[in-house]
This record gives C-alpha cells, structure tokens and sequence, in this order.
C-alpha cells in the first residue's frame, strides 16, 4: 500500500513540477499582455484563461478528451509528431494542467504586472532598453513576489487536480494515478488506513505551500 | 541647427495640444506652463514615450518620428526619479545598455557613496542625484528635463538647482526643461516657450517673450520682467549684492559674487508698485527710475503698466483704481518699487530683501 503511495506520489510531484515550468514560461507574458494591452478581445482572452475557475472539470475534460482522441486534431497532430497517443498518457495530463491551472498562474501576474509604476517603464524606454529586455531584465525580477506566487499556486492545484485528470488520464498506476485518484481508490475499497495517509500528504502539502507563498508575500 | 515640433495631439477626455515650433539646436529651451498646458505631453512626444502620426518630431532634420522611445537619441528625467526599486543605486546605472563613463558620472553627482543602496534608502534628492547620473550614462543627442525640482522639498531644491544649472551649461547638448516655475530656470533659459492649454502663447529669447506677451497670464505664471544685469558690489555686513542696470541698482540678498555675468533676475509683475514721486521712509531697498510705455487691462479686472527701464522692459501689475489717482498716461516719468527678485537655479542664492 505504501509502496502505491510513494508511485503516486512522485507522480503527482513530477505532474506539477513539469506543469509550474510550462506555466512559468508561458503565462508572464500573456499576463503582461493582458495587463497592458487596449485590444478589445482582450477581455475574451481574459474569460477563457479564466474560464477552469468557474467551469466544472469534467467539461473542460470532456472536450480534451474528445481533442485528444487518436481522429481528433489534437490527438492526431501529437501522434505524427511524437508517435506517442496523447490521451491516457502522462502528456496528456500535463498539457490538461497547463490549460487547468493556467489561471491560477495568471491572474496573481496579471495584477501584480497592472501595479507596475507607469514612470519605471518610460525609465526604461528612455535609457534605451527595447521592451522584451525590458520586460525579461527588469519588469521579472521587480515583479518576483508575484511569480514565486504564481509558481506555487500552479503547483499546489495541480496537485489538487481531480475531475479532469480522472476524465483524460483514468487510472493508471505510474502514468496517470496521482494522489488524488489514488486516495478515492482507496477509499471506494474501504482501504481508510491508507486513505488517510494519502489524505494527509495532500493535506499537509497544500497548506505548507500556500503557508509559504504568504508568508513571502507579507515580507516587505 | 534646430529641433522642429510640429502637429497635433489629442487626448482622450478633449485635451488637443496643438504646436508648430522651431526651437533652437543649441543652448536651453524651458517650455513654461500651468499644470494642464500641455508641457508634459509635448515633452513626451518629444521623447517618443507618447506617438502619433500627426505628430513630428526632427533634430536638425533627421526625423525621429517613426522611431520608439528606446530607439531616440535622448537622455530624460522625469518628475520622479522612477529609479528600480529592487536593484541597487549601481545596478540601476550599470542598467542603462548604452552607459559609459561610469566613474565620471558617479563623481559628478556625488554618488560614490550611495552606490550599494537600494532607492527606498535615499532621500528625495540623492534619487534625483541617481537619475540625473542615469541619464548623463547614456550618450544622447538631446537632453530633456520633464519638472527635475518639482517632486523634492526646498531643501533638497535648493541643493540639486545649482547641480542642474552647472550640467546645463556644460553638457554642450540642446536641453529642453519643463517647468511650471519660471524662477527656476531664469538663470539658465536661453529661449522660452510659453504654453495655455496646449497651445503656444509666446516663444523666443526670455527678456522678448516676456515683455511681449499680450496674453496675460495666468496667475500662476506671473512671468513679469527678465532683466539683464551685472554683478557691482557686495556688502558683508548686510548680506547684500548690487546689481547694476544701466546707471541704476538693485540690491539683492546673498553673495553673488561668484555668479555668472551677466545675470537675469526675474520680477514678477504683482511685486512692483508704482509712485509718481521717490519715496521716502520705505522699508523697500530697490526702487527703480522708469517711463511708462503702455497700459493694458488684464482679464481679471487689473492693470499691466508696461515700463522701459534703462532701456529693458519692466511690468507692474496695479489695480484700476491706482491707474486713475496716479493719472497714468504713457511717457510719464515714474518710480518702480521692487518688492522682490528672483534669481534662481544657479545657487539658491538670492532673495530680495524686504
């Protein structure tokens, strides 16, 4: 039993690991765009990024399970490109986090970067730094609050992902069975011992984390 | 040699500044105005950090208009000193990508010290310090100063003017500075630009713009008269200059010396008062021998008396009913009691005394 625990563990951690990077990479700078940009789809950008927050994740996996199938374009476009099925597979899960827990990385970024003093960035255009190194060299590190943030809020809630992982990834031990499908196992076969051990991991991680993101958040 | 600004620029919420300037290559330009005139804006399509098509911007005919602000020969400052607050005062000057002479930059403005700081450790004037040496880092064909005094206190003012003053003189670059304040830059100003809600009123060398103004202004800019006078004496006992103009002076406080020659004071036309005869047992030092050239109403309800003297023109500010019991008629000999002088930026120097 133990031994299902730490598989499961080290695949949930692997899950969010891999998920917090692709989402650090990618949703700055589409947090910076939403945050500065006078676009008028940029409100629609802003609902679908936000959309996981209120949608039930069995919708959101219904349709990636439908994109993901071996005819579909998602599913199909992957299998030419690496050989490999996308459903059922630890890449379809970790492509289904980034979609899920891409708002839980935005929108910290997104706030912190429209706080940004207006003054600092015409500071930076008139020394002479073009706007890509402006937003790498200086408008990251002054915002580093707001990605380590960010950064444990993607992982945290990838570790608490539930309903879209049993839709896309089903059940499968090393591959796609993380905690949180291990611990309903368990407890869909009466087994409460090891239940409440993989209960308590995710308990235990989940509060020391978001502990740890207030607690340097309220450093000054 | 010129700098060109032409064209339109209008801001959500009505605002239009509208300009069509030449303005020279060489010396200080201050472009003055009341909060809302503008000043800022023009400052910023100069700098490129605010653009548009309809307006252009060209240094001796090359024309930045097409080009961003990071891509513009320019060296700013801005109200504040908008300094990283996450990085030390030397990674905010090594920052700068173009930056040379460091160590001259850091011994010009007095930053060896401060180097390991963050900016939330310094005062308001040390930031200034920062940015101005931020600035000077960066070589530029061009230098513009969007109100470098405004965000500090009277202290700190006084200790950065002089500071200012000296680069001005020294950069060898055309400087536009923005001010709301004209004392601040009446030592420094080789050309004025006057500006009312966004469109210029008044252009040209600082003595000409001010005595030709026919628009009044407003009272926050009261530009009064620019007078050209020279340095004669200085008494230690009583803290005061003599300045001389023509054959006539005025006393100023403070040593001055050491000042440039010649030296423009600024007197704002509400500080002058006028009297038919030379006054006897007044506390006012400075009283000065004038002719009257003109009267002109003022949209307040007042009066400017446009006055010659030893040949640069002079304006007072008196009400109707003073024109009337003193009979004004143009020519008439009369006497200017000055209330106060300003002299400014190059020292904080200088006060008139009472």
């Amino acid at each position: 039993m133990a031994e299902d625990v730490l598989v499961s563990l080290t695949l949930t951690a692997a899950l969010a690991a891999t998920t917090t990077v692709a989402l650090l990479i990618l949703a700055p700078p589409l947090a910076w765009w939403l945050a500065h940009t006078k676009r008028r789809g940029a409100s629609l950008v802003e609902a679908l990024v936000a959309l996981p927050l209120v949608l039930p994740p069995t919708v959101l996996g219904f349709y990636l399970l439908l994109a993901m199938a071996e005819d579909a374009w998602l599913g199909g476009s992957w299998r030419s490109l690496t050989g490999q099925p996308l459903a059922f597979t630890f890449s379809g899960l970790v492509l289904a986090s980034i979609i899920y827990s891409l708002p839980f990385v935005a929108q910290p970024l997104t706030a912190s970067f429209r706080n940004t003093p207006a003054e600092l960035l015409d500071a930076a255009s008139v020394m002479g730094v073009a706007p890509t190194a402006r937003f790498l060299r200086f408008m990251l590190p002054l915002h580093w609050r707001a990605l380590v943030a960010a950064g444990v809020l993607g992982f945290a809630h990838t570790v608490g992902e539930f309903g879209i992982v049993l839709m896309i990834g089903g059940n499968i031990p090393g591959e796609t069975r993380v905690l949180s499908i291990l611990l309903f196992d368990q407890v869909e076969s009466l087994d409460y011992a090891s239940a409440h051990l993989t209960a308590a991991i995710l308990l235990a991680a989940s509060l020391t984390a978001l502990t740890l993101t207030y607690g340097t958040l309220r450093r000054r | 040699m010129s700098l060109t600004l032409q064209g339109r620029f209008a801001q959500p919420g009505g605002f239009e500044l509208k300009v069509d300037l030449e303005l020279p290559g060489s010396g200080v330009t201050s472009i003055i105005g009341a909060s809302g005139s503008g000043k800022s804006t023009l400052l910023r399509l100069i700098a490129g950090l605010s653009r548009t098509p309809d307006f252009q911007v060209a240094l001796n005919s090359q024309d930045w208009s097409a080009l961003p602000a990071h891509r513009r020969p320019i060296s700013m400052t801005l109200q504040q000193p908008a300094l990283f607050p996450h990085l030390t005062v030397e990674a905010n000057l090594r920052a700068v990508p173009s930056g040379s002479r460091f160590k001259e930059a850091t011994n010009r403005f007095g930053l060896q010290g401060l180097l390991g700081r963050k900016p939330a450790a310094l005062s308001g004037g040390q930031q200034q310090r920062v940015a101005l040496a931020r600035a000077y880092l960066k070589p530029a064909a061009l230098w513009l100063f969007d109100e470098p005094l405004s965000a500090l206190d009277a202290m700190a003012r006084a200790q950065l003017a002089p500071m200012l003053g000296e680069l001005c003189r020294t950069l060898g670059k055309p400087v536009i500075y923005v001010t709301h304040a004209l004392s601040e830059v009446v030592q420094i100003a080789d050309h004025l630009v006057i500006l009312e809600a966004g469109r210029v009123i008044g252009a040209g060398p600082p003595g000409r713009v001010a005595a030709e103004l026919d628009h009044p202004l407003s009272p926050m800019i009261d530009t009064g008269a620019i007078l050209a006078v020279e340095f004669e004496a200085y008494d230690e006992a009583h803290d005061l200059s003599t300045l001389r103009i023509g054959a006539q002076t005025l006393r100023v406080r403070g040593n001055l010396s050491r000042a440039p020659s010649p030296l423009r004071v600024q007197i704002p036309a509400r500080d002058v008062a006028l009297a038919l005869e030379r006054p006897m047992g007044t506390s006012i030092l400075n009283c000065l021998s004038v002719t009257l050239t003109g009267l002109a109403p003022t949209p307040d309800g007042a009066v400017f008396a446009e006055l010659d003297c030893a040949g640069q023109p002079l304006r007072a500010r008196i009400t109707r009913l003073s024109e009337e019991n003193l009979g004004l008629i143009p020519g008439m000999a009369l006497h200017a009691l000055v209330k106060s002088v300003a002299l400014d930026v190059r020292g904080g120097w200088a006060q008139s005394p009472e």
